[in-house]
């Protein structure tokens, strides 16, 4: 059977996928943050008004001031999900499609009935999606990929046209390395047909193997092999209910079927969940989702049902539940061996439990393990993910607690000399005995959220505590006492 | 009332946000009687300190915060001389017993070196030891309180200690800026300490900005509970007595040959050079008198050991055949002359000896000698080390501070800024804006593309101003030394320089003046190099020529300095002197020292340079300011010029004495003299009202001197670089081979480059050929009289190993294919793409060319395996295409920064000719006024601070120069055409004055060369 491809190219295929439908317009798409932000991909349109990438925001703004300069960030999530649609839509035409690049891919139309027209179709699907695409038949692939980059719409290279076809391409069209392109250069060589001119035995002498194959590519001859795509594998599974749900209870009952499925297709792949989302269609037409990472991937339905139970009744749906879908996200499964040695630990899943509990009850970002931030602020602490046995015990010596109040409690305070005089809050009320300070500490004062403070430790009638003047506001507060 | 006895300064480099200046003008701020200086490993900021102290009327007390062994610090006060000398020692010790900055000192070297000074203990884990040394009477317990709650039990140890051993205390406040709002740059220098960014240096910055000075009522109040230790500032300020006013230095006596004094033995070397100097001299008996005269002035200074070393040093440069010259005020003497130390007939030229030395100033003489920059050099800076010994001579030190490129790249990495957005802005901040007025940073800011009014952009602009001028770090100065009788470690600290066996003083030349330690300049002049080495080419050729003996007033040498013929020569090249050679018209020596003053911001700033040639050429009254100084003025036509001329002019117009005429010498040569010339001003305007001169007179001879604050020249100097330019035109006017040679081998130097030279030596008929392995040597060199070849050391990337593995090859056996090069060079492959590029192994095969040795090279420098590593390939005609003749220029200006064929120029002259572009060689046919249109590739660019924005470029095409002059309000518009653009096409009128040509620009356009860029020299 004859060879054919298609080709498949949708042009700032960044810009395109956040941007649907605005090519026409200068648009660009950017990355980074701060005052780091630079243009990662800007369309057809933007590039004729001399926008490149790696300019600043600014600086591309400031090219186009004439007309209005579309600019999003760049989002890989988007690109990766336009991609996959791109490959099922392809798969509608041909089960054979390999996924060359972002916005790029090939297909293999053997077999296909009517394959030029296949073209056509390609880029009616691509346009569907909301993306404008060039396509291009070839029994040469390179020759295929090659003409969706210089023409537009959909071009048909016939059999014993791609040698032709290749002569004129820009020779930096050819799969080169950055050190063969500045070779080329300097030999002089523009084209594909001026580099054909090489002999494959010269070439190989001078890039190695890589030689051969350029040459034999020049020369439309591709023989590399074809990577057919394969989707990945879902663990998903939808329900619809024949009447709608309202309570945890009924909905817990029917949740535990599909994700029995999906927990054992899980194992049967060797995977385990890592997070779980549930995406709810509620009574009055609307979406809820919910959903719930794992401290420790888990294939246990029975355990992922009592997170979920925790999660919904932390975070009720608030509606009836019409329908649902339970997906699960698969990492690679690993079997733990617990050593001889070391002490016993909780086992994963019901550690995983016990901190759903918690983050039910504290919030999820309240539960963790403290890590101090490096910082003059006082008081100030990050929260890391817990795992058990990490940290090292480190001795702490202190001839006197401090216990913080958190939150910190209003206070207010009266002053004589400089000095808190009087105190008064909802936990303590008084004169102050003696009081030190004040000691004053202030801090990233580069950023917006800079802080100023004057801190006193007082001596009350009912102990020692520790007050703090947020300078900029006046406000006092009672952050402690010494224990 | 209370003294700050532990203040650090910006020279604590990194640890300190304020300049000694700063501190010394806060503290006079606040009321402060006494300030003590105690910066890190140091006293380089002790001058400075010392002197702004000083004029404030405030006590200047010298510490130092000291990086023991122990990684902790220890800090001292001076008390008296002795304590300096010790502190000076110590801190040598200390710096030399490691790398540069990686020094620390021991407890016993503390020990042997305690006298004199006060210890003030801050870390109580060395309290022990530190009183053991300095015992209970010289030692403080120090406490600082800068609201910090861990501090407060710290001071809590500290007051327990004081109290257990007795020990007074001092209260200090370890003063890192003046003012508080310093703290912000403070952080700043942290990160860049840490080379970490105020997003993650966390605990490392300060908890607080309470290190600045405070007010002495603040400080009772903060120590209001041991009042004592306030009191304590005071009382110790009063004892540390010690000031630099004292430092002892002294200089080194001459070891004198048995039975000789100092006197006797210069006076008979003096006239042993004399009788040499002055033979058949018309004016002989006039230059004994004048010898006898500086003699007595020496010996009455007790100067004559300061004369005897330098002669040395030239005389070492001499026995080794290293062509050396004195040159500055030095030049003023005969007794100079008659010693060979400067080669300018000071007698002859009747220049003021009292410019050099006089008895009034009592201070050293100040002489610099040009030596061949590089090793012959260097060769005299280690005979000057091992002569006076390790501790006796040392460079001195050039304080390297924050300019407005570093500090933007520091600054804007502090704040986290992306590599990226650090490149854009410190591009923006281009060396023309140094001249401009107005020039914000916000504005830099958005040229780069960014938004000015962003957080993080607006501390990046203020940080950026306050971190200017700021010192980063001590770098050494070319060719200062200094050199002191016994031991120069017990008046300034010494420190490894990051060159091998180089030592540093820690004070720069200018507080080395100020401080009264006698300096001599060693410093290396380019065209020295040329000189010396042209020389060696034309006596290796059979002539006999003696740079001593070049003939004077040689004609044919005038006619081409009057042509502006003088691309290479030495102080008469550049576009601003060729503009003027062709009216001033030299015609002898003289004529040469003013041309080469005139052209110095001095005399066209003080509107003395244009009148002087108006005047030359007839076109105005030769008129005085006043009668009196008719003697002074009558060489140059009535118009100062000179340093000395206005030193005459002061003293007898304004009755200023030799004294007050050195204080406006001194405010003349300083970079800070400009306020200090404000004060003269007022006192020269006195003394001229006080002998009637005033009004029009009396502006002019103000104007005159006041110009001169910044850039004036000495009528010596001018007298002795007047005669290098003389002899390098000389010699380029009758050896242009070697000339050329010589200029090429001694790069970089000059005001053009490599590839304007070559253009030049083409132009005076020189056939320059191209870099060949198989002829080329690793230097230029002539091959005869009219053909010059370029040498391996213009190969881009070349190593000089390479080099000389190609030499050395050769001479085994000639290179008989590109691939018998290859097996036996083993150059990298860079290397031989770039020799194959610039066509220096064509000749190693038939018809090979640059693509055909590109293709052979990219074949044969690939491993074949041990089997095959000796056979050598059958050459295979390449497919390749030759280069274009555009190509074949590109690749020689990539590869070697010149080409030897045609001017690139020449390849688009019939499109220039369509579009109706002059050649420059036909600029002299047209009219003056007349439109015209010039293009050439941007050789130079200069912007003078004296131009007021006007622009001047030299365009070169494949016949000459032309000159380009751009207004202010056409630069400002285009100025990235201007500033960057390799070629361009320009439309405007020519300007005719006095046999000058230049286009005034009216439009330009880049022009396009196909990439082809050599480097143009761009000055300010």
């Amino acid at each position: 059977m004859r060879k054919l491809y298609a080709c498949l190219r949708v042009k700032d295929f960044a810009v395109a996928v956040v941007l649907r439908g605005q090519r026409s317009q200068p648009a660009v798409v950017f990355s980074g943050a701060g005052p780091n932000v630079y243009v990662y991909q800007a369309n057809g349109a933007a590039c004729a008004t001399g926008i490149r990438a790696g300019m600043t925001l600014s600086q591309a703004q400031g090219r186009s001031p004439q007309q209005i300069l579309a600019a999003e960030p760049r989002s890989e999530q988007a690109e990766h999900q336009a991609q996959r649609e791109l490959l099922e839509a392809a798969q509608l035409v041909s089960p054979r499609v390999e996924d060359r690049e972002p916005g790029l891919l090939i297909v293999d139309l053997a077999g296909v009935p009517d394959a030029h027209s296949a073209a056509a179709k390609l880029v009616r699907y691509a346009a569907q999606l909301g993306l404008s695409a060039n396509a291009a038949t070839s029994q040469n692939r390179f020759a295929a990929t090659a003409a969706t980059q210089l023409e537009t719409g959909v071009t048909h290279i016939y059999p014993g046209e791609a040698v032709g076809f290749l002569q004129h391409l820009p020779v930096f069209a050819l799969p080169l390395l950055t050190e063969e392109k500045r070779i080329l250069k300097l030999w002089g060589i523009r084209t594909v047909g001026e580099f054909t001119r090489l002999s494959a035995d010269s070439l190989t002498a001078r890039f190695g193997d890589r030689g051969a194959r350029l040459a034999k590519l020049a020369r439309g001859d591709d023989d590399s092999l074809f990577a057919a795509w394969e989707a990945p594998h879902e663990f998903e599974e939808s329900v619809d209910f024949d009447w709608q749900v309202a309570d945890l209870d009924p909905l817990s009952f029917l949740l535990a079927e599909p994700l029995r499925k999906v927990c054992k297709k899980l194992r049967s792949l060797g995977s385990a969940a890592e997070a779980i989302s549930l995406d709810f269609k509620l009574s009055d037409g609307s979406r809820a989702t919910r959903s719930v990472a794992l401290s420790h991937p888990l294939t246990d339905p029975d355990v992922l049902l009592k997170l979920i139970r925790l999660e919904l009744s932390a975070h009720p749906t608030g509606k009836a539940v019409e329908a649902l879908t339970l997906a699960a996200k698969p990492v690679p499964r690993r079997e733990l061996q617990h050593d001889l040695f070391s002490l016993a630990r909780p086992s994963p899943e019901k550690l995983a439990i016990t901190i759903g509990r918690l983050k039910e009850l504290m919030g999820m970002e309240n539960v963790g393990a403290p890590a101090a931030r490096d910082t003059h602020e006082p008081r100030v602490f990050s929260t890391r993910p817990f795992h058990p046995g990490g940290a090292k015990q480190q001795q702490i010596v202190s001839a006197l607690g401090f216990r913080c109040y958190r939150p910190s409690i209003e206070a207010e305070v009266t002053e004589e000399s400089n000095q808190p005089a009087h105190v008064r809050s909802r936990i303590v009320d008084g004169r102050v005995r003696r009081c030190a300070g004040p000691w004053r500490v202030n801090g990233d004062w580069w950023l917006e959220e800079g802080w100023d403070l004057a801190e006193w430790d007082v001596e009350l009638s009912k102990g020692l505590y520790r007050l703090s003047c947020i300078l900029h506001s006046q406000t006092w507060r009672l952050v402690g006492v010494y224990d | 009332m209370y003294a700050e006895l532990h203040a650090a300064s910006a020279f604590s480099f990194l640890e300190g946000a304020s300049l000694p200046e700063d501190l010394v003008g806060r503290a006079q701020e606040l009321g402060y009687e006494a300030v003590a200086l105690c910066d890190r490993d140091g006293v380089s900021g002790a001058p400075r300190f010392y002197q702004a102290a000083k004029a404030a009327g405030l006590h200047p007390i010298i510490g130092c915060e000291i990086s023991m062994e122990s990684e902790r610090r220890l800090t001292v006060l001076v008390e008296n001389r002795l304590g300096y000398q010790n502190l000076c020692r110590l801190l040598t010790r200390m710096h030399l017993s490691g790398p540069k900055g990686q020094g620390r000192a021991r407890w016993d070297d503390v020990e042997t070196y305690a006298g004199g000074l006060v210890a003030l203990i801050d870390d109580i884990r060395d309290g022990d030891r530190i009183l053991s040394i300095f015992k209970p009477q010289n030692a403080y317990v120090e406490l600082q309180r800068h609201f910090r709650d861990q501090q407060e039990a710290a001071n809590q140890a500290r007051l327990d200690f004081a109290g257990h051993h007795r020990l007074p205390l001092l209260a200090v406040n370890g003063v890192r800026y003046a003012r508080q709002s310093s703290r912000q740059l403070f952080d700043a220098l942290t990160c860049i300490r840490h080379k970490t960014t105020l997003d993650l240096a966390g605990r490392l910055l300060e908890s607080n900005a309470e290190r600045h000075l405070k007010s002495p009522v603040e400080m009772t109040r903060l120590f209001r509970d041991v009042p004592e230790a306030v009191q304590n500032s005071a009382e110790l300020s009063r004892r540390l007595q010690f000031t630099l006013h004292d430092l002892g230095y002294q200089f080194p006596r001459y070891p004198l040959p048995p039975g000789e004094i100092a006197t006797s033995y210069l006076r008979q070397i003096t006239l042993q050079g004399a009788a040499e100097r002055y033979r058949d001299k018309a004016h002989q008996k006039r230059a004994y008198r004048q010898i006898a005269h500086e003699l007595n002035v020496i010996q009455k200074l007790q100067l004559e050991g300061y004369f005897l070393i330098v002669w040395d040093i030239t005389q070492f440069a001499k026995r080794n055949n290293i062509l050396c010259q004195g040159r500055g005020s030095a030049a003023n003497s005969a007794v100079c002359y008659a010693l060979g130390i400067t080669a300018v007939d000071s007698v002859e030229m009747e220049l003021l000896f009292e410019r050099f030395l006089s008895e009034e100033r009592g201070e050293w003489p100040d002489i610099d000698i040009d030596f061949p920059s590089g090793e012959k050099r260097e060769m005299a800076i280690q005979y000057v080390y091992e002569r006076y010994g390790k501790y006796g001579a040392a460079m001195t030190a050039t304080v390297i501070s924050y300019r407005d490129k570093s500090a933007v790249r520091e600054i804007a990495k502090t704040l986290s800024f992306s590599e990226e957005s650090i490149e854009r802005l410190s591009k923006c901040i281009h060396y023309m804006d140094a001249t401009d007025d107005g020039r914000h940073t916000g504005e830099q800011i958005r040229m780069a593309g960014f938004d000015p009014t962003q957080s993080r952009f607006q501390h990046l602009a203020r940080l950026t101003h306050e971190i200017k001028n700021l010192p980063r770090h001590l770098s050494q100065h070319p060719g200062g030394m200094v050199i002191c009788q016994g031991e120069l470690d017990s008046v300034v600290p010494l420190e490894n320089a990051r060159m091998p066996d180089r030592r540093i003083v820690q004070w720069d030349k200018e507080d080395c003046a100020d401080l009264g330690i006698v300096k001599v300049d060693l410093l290396g002049l380019g065209m020295l190099n040329a000189l010396e080495e042209c020389i060696t080419i034309i006596n290796s050729r059979g002539a006999d020529f003696d740079i001593a003996h070049v003939p004077p007033n040689d004609e044919k040498t005038y006619q081409m300095i009057q042509a502006a013929d003088t691309v290479g020569s030495f102080q008469i090249e550049s576009r601003a002197q060729m503009a003027t050679l062709p009216r001033m018209k030299p015609a002898c020596f003289y004529d040469l020292v003013v041309q080469v003053a005139i052209i110095r911001p001095g005399p066209i700033a003080g509107d003395m340079a244009h009148p002087f040639l108006r005047r030359r050429l007839g076109r105005e009254a030769v008129t005085y300011p006043h009668p009196s100084l008719i003697p002074v003025l009558k060489r140059t036509l009535g118009v100062p010029l000179f340093q000395e001329q206005l030193l005459r002019m002061v003293m007898i117009a304004a009755s200023f004495t030799g004294g007050e005429a050195e204080e406006l010498r001194r405010a003349i040569g300083f970079k800070r003299s400009v306020e200090r010339m404000k004060l003269i001003e007022g006192k020269l305007r006195r003394g001229l009202h006080a002998n009637g001169i005033q009004g029009e007179g009396q502006e002019k001879i103000v104007k005159a001197v006041t110009s001169f604050a910044l850039f004036g020249f000495p009528e010596s100097h001018s007298a002795s670089f007047a005669l290098i330019a003389y002899s390098s035109s000389y010699l380029k006017a009758h050896y242009p081979a070697a000339f050329y040679v010589s200029l090429l081998n001694a790069q970089p130097m000059g005001f053009y480059s490599p590839a304007t030279l070559v253009q030049d030596a083409q132009r005076h008929g020189i056939r320059v050929k191209p870099i060949d392995v198989a002829v080329s040597d690793l230097r230029c060199r002539v091959e005869t009289d009219e053909r010059i070849r370029i040498g391996l050391n213009y190969v881009s990337g070349i190593t000089t190993a390479s080099a000389v593995r190609i030499v050395t090859q050769r001479a085994v056996r000639r290179f008989r294919s590109i691939d018998d090069f290859t097996r036996r060079t083993q150059l990298r492959k860079s290397e031989l793409e770039t020799l194959a590029k610039i066509g220096a192994l064509n000749s190693l095969g038939e018809d090979v060319h640059r693509r055909d040795a590109l293709w052979q090279v990219e074949k044969a420098w690939r491993s074949r395996g041990p089997l095959f590593q000796n056979l050598e390939e059958p050459h295979e005609p390449s497919p390749l295409n030759p280069m274009t003749p555009t190509e074949r220029l590109d690749a020689d200006y990539r590869g070697a920064g010149l080409t030897t064929g045609p001017h690139p120029l020449y390849y688009q002259r019939a499109q220039l000719n369509e579009l109706g572009v002059v050649a420059a060689a036909r600029l002299h046919a047209l009219d003056n006024g007349r439109p015209v249109r010039v293009a050439g590739m941007v050789i130079t660019r200069q912007r003078p601070m004296t131009a007021k924005g006007f622009v001047f470029l030299s365009l070169e095409d494949e016949t000459g120069v032309s000159n380009v002059v751009v207004r202010p309000p056409m630069f400002q518009k285009h100025r990235s055409l201007w500033t960057s653009e390799p070629a361009l096409l320009i439309d405007g009128v020519i300007q005719k004055q006095d046999g000058v040509i230049h286009i005034r620009a009216e439009d330009a356009m880049p022009l396009e060369m196909h990439n082809i860029a050599p480097a143009s020299h761009d000055f300010h």
